[in-house]
């Protein structure tokens, strides 16, 4: 499944090969978003000697120009300076990268390929025809090469080894993750071979243009094809790209809100699927923390249902982890040294759906966890916050208000008890399923190689078209189905065009 | 909201009588008011109780912050952000406001209790983001003669 470290020289593209949208453009095919699913397809096609023009609403931004997690990054990289939130009871905030690579230049990194099961599963019931699970795997092989997936060289840092430390204590299942990193000279510090590292300069090198400041409001469509798309520029120009094939790839929100801004129906953005997450702080006697950096170990235990793993922890996410029970937990803020966050991430059976409104920009975004989520949840958190303690943690910190804090396990009672997913800061960054793909008519928004139902030139081909979520990083599968997905796209000489 | 004609490498933007109406209703509904003069007043009173010792200067630094980061929000979010906004304004400009206030985001009301978690998530990320070692009362200059000290 891994390479060697440091398999892969980073690539790197000079900045002038980077365009600035204008006014007017065109292309054999446009690919809308450049991140895991655009740059992969940006691949395939320009290396099969199609046209391909990839535009990106944000910005190029050179990897190591700042400071991973810090707020600055999230005000250049995230859509939204990373607030953004489906609507529910509770709400869930959740994230999405808007740079050129989009969320592969701003996630932990974590690979996890497509588990064989989810993928039969996907095959059976939602009717995905011509698909090989072993052909996906294979697919993952040469991705896995690609982006030099593989281990940390060295020790780990001390909030995973707290994992592993906790988990081994109870018995439970555990392991690294392995990243898609390269590391020269085996430094602990590695490079992220994210989009803009590899797939991307591949695609520009064999000849696709990357245009970066352009947004796509909507696509004109007539009798199911679509010949041209209208844009707005980073100064706020409108735009047109005109072109024969239009592949969407802006993620699990952007791409079922612009096929409804384009008067797309049927099976768009009403299956949002995600993994929801539950937060807690938990404080240890030695100085742990690596503001920079998230931990490589993952408990699976419980898996596929529930996982446990580590956070962002720079000081303003410490206090943030803190601050449903400030008037309680406040203290705990001038030990940040000394505390690191840590997340249960649940397999959810609730829904969401995204729905675009005329002549708003942004589309509404809900979602409802069902009572299983919520029970999940509550016992997600107290096993976690008991792996804390085994692990030797002074102190567990939960993030929910009314939370007590939590020294040893008598207080994990007292924790359950208290806990409602209503008052719980819940989030997530795996996002998916809201144009799934299959031919099972009613449950699925596009056939089995992402062309959209109905139409004859429009294609996804990113997160959204997983059919469920798959219970792990869906970055992977992402991947994946965006190359088998390309690679059909040109050996039918773009179908029914 | 536009027609267009198109010509392969050219574009023209031709605005019609209705979508020009329609238009201009959607900008002065959706239109970008700036968030500091709504949310502004609420986000400072906010942070004066729960960060007492924050200097005034920081304060106003972190408010501009925050009303930049509103005014950055998805457009449906915003809009509600500013509604909540406005309201909480309201209040805070009548005698006993800020009382009512607190009494109002102390219940656990729905989406309205997400208004000054969203104020507070924002100012107290970007403190402790920008001053490490702030007190929980908000004195950084205390916090750093106290990392001076141990130092020396």
């Amino acid at each position: 499944m891994t390479v060697s470290p440091a398999a892969v020289p980073p690539a790197t593209v000079p900045p002038a090969a980077v365009l600035r949208a204008t006014a007017a453009m065109d292309a054999d095919v446009l690919i809308i978003g450049s991140g895991a699913g655009g740059a992969t397809t940006a691949a395939v096609l320009a290396e099969a000697g199609l046209d391909v023009l990839v535009v990106e609403e944000g910005e190029w931004v050179e990897q190591g120009a700042l400071v991973p997690f810090s707020l600055e990054q999230m005000d250049r990289q995230y859509r939204a300076g990373g607030v953004t939130v489906a609507l529910g009871l509770p709400s869930i905030a959740y994230t999405e990268g808007r740079c050129a690579g989009g969320g592969t230049e701003v996630n932990s990194g974590l690979y996890w390929r497509p588990p064989g099961d989810v993928l039969q599963r996907w095959r059976e019931q939602f009717r995905i025809v011509d698909f090989d699970p072993d052909e996906l795997l294979a697919i993952a092989d040469e991705v896995e090469r690609d982006i030099s997936v593989c281990p940390a060289p060295g020790g780990y840092t001390e909030p995973s080894e707290v994992l592993r430390r906790g988990a081994d204590a109870l018995g439970w299942r555990n392991g690294e993750i392995p990243r898609w990193m390269a590391y020269p000279n085996d430094q602990p510090h590695g490079q992220r071979q994210s989009m803009t590292r590899t797939y991307l300069p591949r695609a520009m090198r064999a000849g696709a243009r990357l245009a970066v400041g352009c947004r796509v409001d909507r696509l004109r469509c007539g009798a199911g094809r679509a010949s041209s798309a209208d844009t707005t520029l980073a100064d706020g120009t409108p735009g047109t790209i005109t072109f024969r094939h239009v592949f969407v790839c802006g993620g699990a929100i952007q791409s079922p809100a612009l096929l409804q801004r384009s008067g797309i129906r049927g099976h768009i953005g009403r299956t949002l699927a995600v993994h929801p997450t539950v937060k807690l702080a938990a404080r240890f006697p030695e100085a742990l923390n690596v503001p920079d950096d998230v931990p490589v170990h993952q408990v699976k235990e419980f898996a596929p249902h529930l996982s446990f793993g580590g956070s962002a922890s720079n000081p303003g996410l410490v206090a943030l982890s803190l601050l449903d029970q400030w008037a309680t937990f406040q203290q705990a803020v001038t030990q940040w040294q000394h505390i690191s966050v840590y997340y249960a991430a649940i397999t959810s059976e609730g829904l969401g759906r995204v729905r675009s409104f005329p002549r708003m920009k942004d589309p509404v975004v809900t979602y409802g966890l069902t009572l299983r989520d919520r029970a999940l949840l509550r016992s997600g958190l107290a096993r976690l916050a008991l792996l804390m303690l085994e692990a030797g943690a002074l102190e567990v910190y939960p993030s929910f208000k009314g939370a007590p804090s939590v020294r040893n396990r008598r207080d994990l009672a007292t924790m359950q008890q208290a806990f409602s997913a209503t008052r719980a800061s819940v989030m997530t960054v795996h996002l998916c399923s809201t144009v799934p793909m299959g031919e099972l008519e009613g449950r699925t928004g596009a056939d089995s190689f992402g062309l959209v139902h109905g139409c004859s030139n429009i294609y996804v081909n990113d997160a959204s078209l997983l059919p469920t979520a798959p219970g792990v990083n869906p970055q992977a599968s992402v991947m994946a189905f965006a190359i088998r997905n390309a690679r059909h796209f040109v050996a039918s000489g773009g179908r029914r065009a | 909201m536009f027609s267009r004609s198109l010509k392969v490498g050219t574009t023209t933007t031709q605005r019609t009588g209705g979508d020009a109406i329609s238009q201009l209703r959607f900008h002065l509904l959706m239109r970008q008011v700036p968030a500091l003069p709504v949310v502004g007043s609420f986000a400072e009173r906010l942070l004066a109780a729960d960060l007492p010792d924050l200097t005034a200067a920081k304060r106003r630094e972190v408010v501009g912050f925050i009303a930049h980061r509103v005014d950055a929000l998805p457009s449906f979010t915003r809009f509600g952000v500013l509604l909540l906004g406005t309201v909480f304004r309201t209040l805070l400009a009548v005698p006993g406001g800020w009382g009512v206030a607190r009494l109002l985001i102390a219940l656990p009301l729905p989406l309205v209790a997400e208004y000054p978690r969203l104020m507070r998530s924002l100012g107290f990320a970007y403190v402790w983001e920008h001053w490490p070692a702030t007190t929980p009362t908000g004195d950084v200059a205390v916090a750093n003669a106290a990392i001076g000290e141990a130092a020396a």
